[in-house]
């Protein structure tokens, strides 16, 4: 009983210091800056984590560090492709590899057209659909060629002369080398080949050195 | 070269009306009955949602990011544009909010203090942070989705954004992940506002 005269005494509140707490309507979408002392308390007991790059050497680190970057996958569109491409490269008995220089494409496509009009298939693929196409077959020794921009002919018939006549008005198209009937074959060559003036195309194995006396007698 | 790889469409049940419902401006109430005015209860607004913070259909919808009033000419918004840009042979929506229920008040424009509390003007329905406002789902990806849905997220009156089951998958994992690996030992979850 004596206690609670005591407890009362101890328990009262201050009125002095009366803690004004939820006054008026709070906005919800703008809420207001908090008192100094409570943002204080606010950051001290903010979460923080250690840092994951915490333990990394600066290779590890580096954005473009190989290990990281994932195995670049197939394109599945790219190997249609090549495989397209391989069969263009089996069946003609003629193909021509060009360096393709800039040039506007209404003239380019008046190149594709030149060439569609004697049964002859111009197109452009990149190294990378070649490298799918030939690696591992005879025709790998290609890639060298594969530089800068490049633009491969394909022909069933090895009319050379046709080849050399169209490509006379497009100097864009700049002639790198040959395959004829299986067979590599340079610029040089294939010039020589154009310059013989026979129905009978020569094959590569046969090839002479082209003095008159030869070309006397390759001519008909 | 980065293939994605397809994604598979899941098996989803759609309802018997692919487009979203319309929403009444004012409830109905039994014909006797005088339309009850109602405390403002901002409540109903303030804090995180802990019920309705899910996707039912695990696919895509809105979620609020901050609390507020979604008013009649907001839903007639989200419906008529959602219902617009939706292909509705492939896809679904559907409201995860009731219709306007709370009544607003107004005075009256140019009145004085006091002479009772003012007449209905309005009614709304309140929406807490985190609530989802609307599904949707079908045979479709987030990516097709995600245009509209933004859209609409941007008109609300409150911040919000377009989310998708993953999403919120990731959110709740980082969340457990910051639970779990916290260095503070002073930490204590407070709210940031006043």
């Amino acid at each position: 009983m004596a206690l609670i005269p005591r407890k009362a005494l101890c328990e009262t509140s201050s009125l002095l210091l009366q803690f004004r707490r939820f006054r008026g309507k709070i906005n919800i979408q703008r809420p207001r800056k908090p008192h100094f002392e409570r943002a204080k308390y606010i950051a001290l007991t903010q979460p923080y984590f250690i840092n994951p790059n915490k333990d990394k050497t600066p290779q590890e680190l580096c954005k473009g560090f190989k290990e990281q970057r994932s195995e670049e996958t197939e394109n599945p569109f790219q190997r249609i492709l090549s495989q397209e491409l391989y069969k263009w490269l089996t069946s003609s008995r003629l193909i021509v590899f060009y360096h393709s220089n800039p040039m506007p494409a209404e003239l380019r496509f008046k190149a594709k057209v030149s060439f569609k009009k004697k049964n002859m298939h111009l197109t452009q693929y990149g190294k990378k659909t070649v490298e799918m196409a030939v690696k591992g077959t005879p025709y790998e020794a290609v890639l060298n060629l594969f530089v800068s921009h490049n633009v491969m002919l394909f022909s069933p018939e090895p009319d050379i002369k046709t080849v050399f006549s169209i490509s006379k008005k497009f100097p864009q198209f700049v002639l790198l080398a040959g395959v004829l009937e299986g067979k590599f074959v340079s610029r040089d060559e294939l010039t020589a080949y154009s310059l013989i003036r026979t129905s009978n195309q020569p094959r590569p194995g046969s090839y002479k050195p082209l003095t008159a006396s030869v070309a006397k007698s390759l001519a008909v | 070269m980065n293939i994605q790889k397809l994604v598979i469409l899941r098996d989803v049940e759609f309802p018997d009306k692919p487009k979203l419902k319309f929403i009444d401006k004012v409830p109905t109430l039994p014909p006797n009955v005088k339309p009850p005015k109602m405390q403002k209860k901002l409540r109903l607004m303030r804090g995180p949602e802990e019920i309705h913070n899910f996707l039912m259909h695990k696919q895509y919808g809105i979620m609020a990011l901050c609390g507020g009033r979604i008013k009649w000419g907001h839903f007639e918004m989200m419906r008529l544009t959602i219902g617009r840009k939706m292909d509705a042979d492939r896809m679904f929506a559907i409201w995860r909010v009731d219709p306007p229920w709370q009544p607003l008040t107004r005075q009256g424009q140019g009145q004085r203090m006091g002479g009772g509390k003012g007449a209905i003007d309005q009614y709304v329905t309140p929406v807490k942070a985190g609530r989802i406002i609307l599904e949707l789902g079908g045979k479709c990806e987030f990516k097709e989705v995600k245009g509209f849905l933004e859209d609409v997220a941007m008109k609300l009156p409150f911040k919000a954004m377009a989310v998708s089951q993953e999403m919120l998958t990731e959110m709740k994992a980082k969340e457990k992940w910051e639970e779990e690996n916290n260095q503070n030992p002073l930490y204590h979850e407070v709210p940031h506002s006043e």
